[in-house]
Order: structure tokens, then C-alpha cells, then sequence
């Protein structure tokens, strides 16, 4: 049979398994409507002149002050003062590689940001330009807590967004600074992110916790996260693991074989971490319990396998989110 | 199947009842193929009828009403695959394969079919998207191409490659790392 025909066979016997799902249907059905009934209540009960106006501040205003959809989406950019290029650091360094590793956010360039002169005491403040949009930067010293920060937007002026900062001492001078549209803050190990793009910083949010999970995960088997480094399938394209390719696909292929009936729903998936050399492997993932679990692969070259040498499991700390 | 003017003639409420009783079982359905968890349909499915309900008044019946929620349900599918939970949280599959064993036993090899099901699980989002609306939805390709919103030169374009990868995959011969 070709594939053509074996699709077509699956097609057909995919809806006849289906059919026993028509009762569990109702169900969803009996909740839509429950939903529909509380939803209703509101909006649909509005008198006309009160949907007229709802519609004048939903559509007609925000064009008129020039504003657009793709705009409320984070499609905006932050008013730039200046376009200077200057040194990198450390710090901001280990975030463009935090994001090339964890994520599809690409650091392109590395500009000054409009937040520089604004508060008092920061180490270093950069705008990241990357594929994704920008994102303003602002790396504190350990001594300053900016889980208190927040960001307090104005739109009351048409045409004329601003924003500032509270919980953190800032030049008074330098705010309110502009922008033509709503911001996003995201806070983590002394950094602030700044950017108009409300999916960035829910990326942000995304790496952030799964670097602290494989943090807790290397740490419990008193592995050091430094010796190895992160292999993403998704970002084998990328310069630093062209020459292994092939030898880490064979990892994924074999490391999988062996866990992957060890998986249970809701668990996280597993991570490839290889060292330096590429020699030994880490697979690592959590369960829903919590329980951390390590595989530990070496490779032989005579053979060209990879070997499973250890396997290890020990009860974590942190959960799983569920969304 | 509910013409579109139609609909806009009635009552909103009856319009939905009407709505729901012919297209909901089809809907769940293809959201279920998306994304192969059973809760994760059943909330998207729910989403893309709240979602009518509330545009049900703005259908101006360009397109067929079918194919309308076809493309929310598409739509809403590929959000919920996009999303960290999906992408990082392990799902069981569904018992899709043990269904095909167990209904084709007699008939099929059963084992290269239920492969097959676990191949296309393992392709992007666009592929495992266009086989299922062509092979187990059996969509014609304008039909597809309203759905998508693309050409049908694309359609068969994205048909094609998506075969390749299957063939792809199937020469392998092996687990292929999530």
C-alpha cells in the first residue's frame, strides 16, 4: 500500500473510531450552553445606545487618535531618543545566550536604550533589537529588589502614551517617558524587560521558569549546568552543534526509545543537555509529582552509540504549571 | 447544512441551537485530531462555538458556515499547540492507534496504519493539518483553501510536501525526538 492509500485507509478508520465520541459530544454541548447563558447576561443584554458607545471606544476613538489594532497587539514601537551603539557586557551577554538557547528569540543588534538615563542606580541598560521586536533591558545590582517595580502607563492623552516607573528610585527628569502604545514589564534576577510586545515577555516568562527547573534538576544530582550545554532539536539549524548533528539526532532517537514509556501526561518533557565535547549526555525531565529524573548517556565512538550509563530519579521542589 | 442567510433570519439563539446540533460533533472532532487530547478538544471546542455565538450576527455568509468554523476551530487548534503547556508538558496519545487495531484487525496491517497516525503526530502544525483536513476530514482542496485562507495551488503545494515527510519519516525507521 503507498502512502497515499494508507492515508486514506487511516482517514476512513479515524472517523469510524470516532463515532463512539457522539454521546461524550453532548456534554460538550450542555456547556457551551451553561457558558452562553452566563456570558449573555452582559454584553447582549445592552441597551443600543450603550453598545454604540462601547463600539465608539473599542473602534471609532483609537482610530481616530491614530492608533490601530496590530498597534494594541504590541505592534507599536518605544519612542527612541537616540540610535548609538554601545559596549556590551557580561550580563547582557548571558541573556542573548539565554534566549538563543531557550527560545526563537533571535538578539540581531545591540543598541542604546531609551531607559538609560532614567534610574539611579542600574548597572547596565541596553535596547535588544531581535527578530521577535525589541526588548529594553535595564540589569540592576544585587543589592536592588525589582520584584516591587511597576510600570504606570497614561493613555488619557490622546496621541500622547506615556510611562514611568514606581517602586524603584528613578531621575525624575527622564519621565514620563514616551511610547505609542501600551508596555510590558517582566521582572527576574535583578533584570527588568521592557518591550511593546505582550508575547515576548510571555516567552520570557517561558525560558525563565524552565532554566530555574533545570537548574533545581542539575542541582539535585549535584551536576554542574555549566559543563554542558542545551540541545534544542528545534534549534538544530544553529552554528554550535553542526559537526554532531548527526551523532545527537542519534541521541534524541535513542534517549526517547528508552524514556519515552516512562512519560506520563503532564510531566515536562525531557531536555538533551550535552558537554562540551560531546561525549556525555544529560537527558533530564520532571514529573507532575515533582520527582527530578536524570539519564546520563556516553557515547562510543567505535561503535557509534550512544550508551545509557545511569539513571537516576530524586524529588524536586518545584511544579509544573499548568498553562 | 445551514445556508448562511438563513441563519442571519432567524433568531440568534435558535440560529445556535441549529448551529451547534449540526456542526458540533464535526468540530470536536477535528480538534481532537489537532491536538490529540480529548480535554484540550473538548475546551477548544467550546471556544470556537462561544466565539460564534458571539461574530453569529456578523456572518455576512461568504463562505459556507461549516467551513467559518472550520477556521475558527484551525485557528484556535494551532493557538493551543503554540502554547508552553503543549509544547513542554507531555501528553499521553490517545488511544488512536489501539481504535485502529482494533477496528481494522481483521481487514488492515494494522500496525503500518497505527505508525502512520503516530508519524503524522509527530509533523508541524501546517502539515499535520492539511492530511487531516484532507484524509480524515476528506475536504475537497477549495474547501481547504477557504479554511486556510490560501491559494489551492497552495493546498496541493502543502499536500504534497507533507506526503514527502511522511514517506520521509516512515524510511527512517525509528522514534524521531518531540
Amino acid at each position: 500500500m503507498d502512502v497515499e492509500d494508507m492515508l486514506r485507509k487511516l482517514g476512513k478508520t479515524s472517523q469510524l473510531n470516532f463515532e463512539n465520541d457522539r454521546v461524550h459530544v453532548k456534554e460538550v454541548e450542555e456547556r457551551i450552553n451553561l457558558r452562553i447563558k452566563r456570558k449573555g447576561s452582559k454584553l447582549f443584554k445592552l441597551p443600543i445606545p450603550a453598545i454604540v458607545t462601547l463600539l465608539a471606544i473599542t473602534i471609532i476613538i483609537p482610530s481616530w487618535m491614530g492608533w490601530n489594532i496590530s498597534q494594541q497587539k504590541g505592534m507599536n514601537s518605544v519612542t527612541m531618543h537616540s540610535n548609538l551603539s554601545i559596549e556590551n557586557n557580561d550580563a547582557v551577554n548571558n541573556i542573548i545566550k539565554i534566549l538563543h538557547e531557550y527560545s526563537d528569540i533571535e538578539v540581531n543588534d545591540i543598541s542604546n536604550s531609551q531607559l538609560t538615563n532614567v534610574f539611579l542606580s542600574v548597572e547596565k541598560v541596553v535596547q535588544l533589537k531581535t527578530n521577535k521586536g525589541q526588548i529594553d533591558v535595564a540589569i540592576f545590582p544585587e543589592s536592588v529588589d525589582v520584584e516591587s517595580v511597576k510600570l504606570v502607563e497614561d493613555f488619557s492623552v490622546p496621541g500622547n502614551v506615556t510611562y514611568t516607573f514606581t517602586g524603584l528610585d528613578i531621575k525624575e527628569e527622564s519621565t514620563p517617558l514616551k511610547a505609542s502604545g501600551p508596555n510590558y514589564l517582566f521582572k527576574k534576577n535583578h533584570t527588568l524587560f521592557l518591550t511593546n510586545n505582550s508575547a515576548i515577555v510571555k516567552k520570557l516568562h517561558d525560558v525563565y521558569y524552565l532554566i530555574e527547573v533545570h537548574d533545581e534538576i542539575f542541582h539535585s544530582f549535584g551536576l554542574n549546568k555549566d559543563d554542558y550545554q542545551y540541545y534544542r532539536p528545534q534549534n538544530n539549524s544553529k552554528q554550535e552543534f553542526v559537526e554532531s548533528e548527526n551523532n545527537l539526532e542519534k541521541l534524541s532517537l535513542e534517549s526517547m526509545k528508552i524514556i519515552r514509556s516512562k512519560l506520563k501526561k503532564g510531566d515536562l518533557m525531557p531536555a538533551i543537555f550535552v558537554n562540551k565535547v560531546g561525549t556525555e549526555a544529560i537527558v533530564i525531565y520532571k514529573s507532575s509529582d515533582k520527582t527530578n529524573h536524570m539519564y546520563k548517556f556516553t557515547f562510543e565512538s567505535t561503535s557509534e552509540k550512544w550508551i545509557l550509563k545511569d539513571n537516576l530519579s530524586v524529588q524536586g521542589v518545584k511544579s509544573i504549571p499548568t498553562n | 447544512m445551514i445556508p448562511g442567510m438563513t441563519l442571519l433570519n432567524e433568531t440568534m439563539d435558535s440560529s445556535f441551537e441549529h448551529l451547534m446540533q449540526a456542526h458540533l460533533y464535526k468540530v470536536y472532532r477535528l480538534c481532537y485530531w489537532l491536538v490529540k487530547d480529548r480535554t484540550a478538544a473538548e475546551d477548544i471546542t467550546q471556544e470556537v462555538f462561544l466565539r460564534a455565538y458571539k461574530h453569529l450576527s456578523t456572518f455576512r455568509g461568504d463562505s459556507r458556515i461549516e467551513t467559518w468554523l472550520y477556521r475558527i476551530a484551525v485557528n484556535e487548534s494551532k493557538r493551543y499547540v503554540r502554547s508552553w503547556s503543549f509544547r513542554n508538558i507531555f501528553y499521553f496519545a490517545q488511544p488512536v492507534d489501539k481504535g485502529i487495531i482494533d477496528t481494522e484487525s481483521q481487514v488492515i496491517r494494522k500496525d503500518e496504519l497505527a505508525n502512520l497516525a503516530l508519524l503524522i503526530d509527530k509533523l508541524p502544525f501546517r502539515h499535520r493539518q492539511i492530511l487531516i483536513l484532507h484524509y480524515y476530514e476528506e475536504l475537497s482542496i477549495e474547501t481547504i483553501s477557504e479554511i486556510l485562507g490560501i491559494s489551492t495551488g497552495a493546498v496541493y503545494t502543502r499536500l504534497h510536501r507533507a506526503r514527502e515527510q511522511i514517506k520521509t519519516l516512515i524510511s527512517k525507521e525509528g522514534e524521531i525526538w518531540m
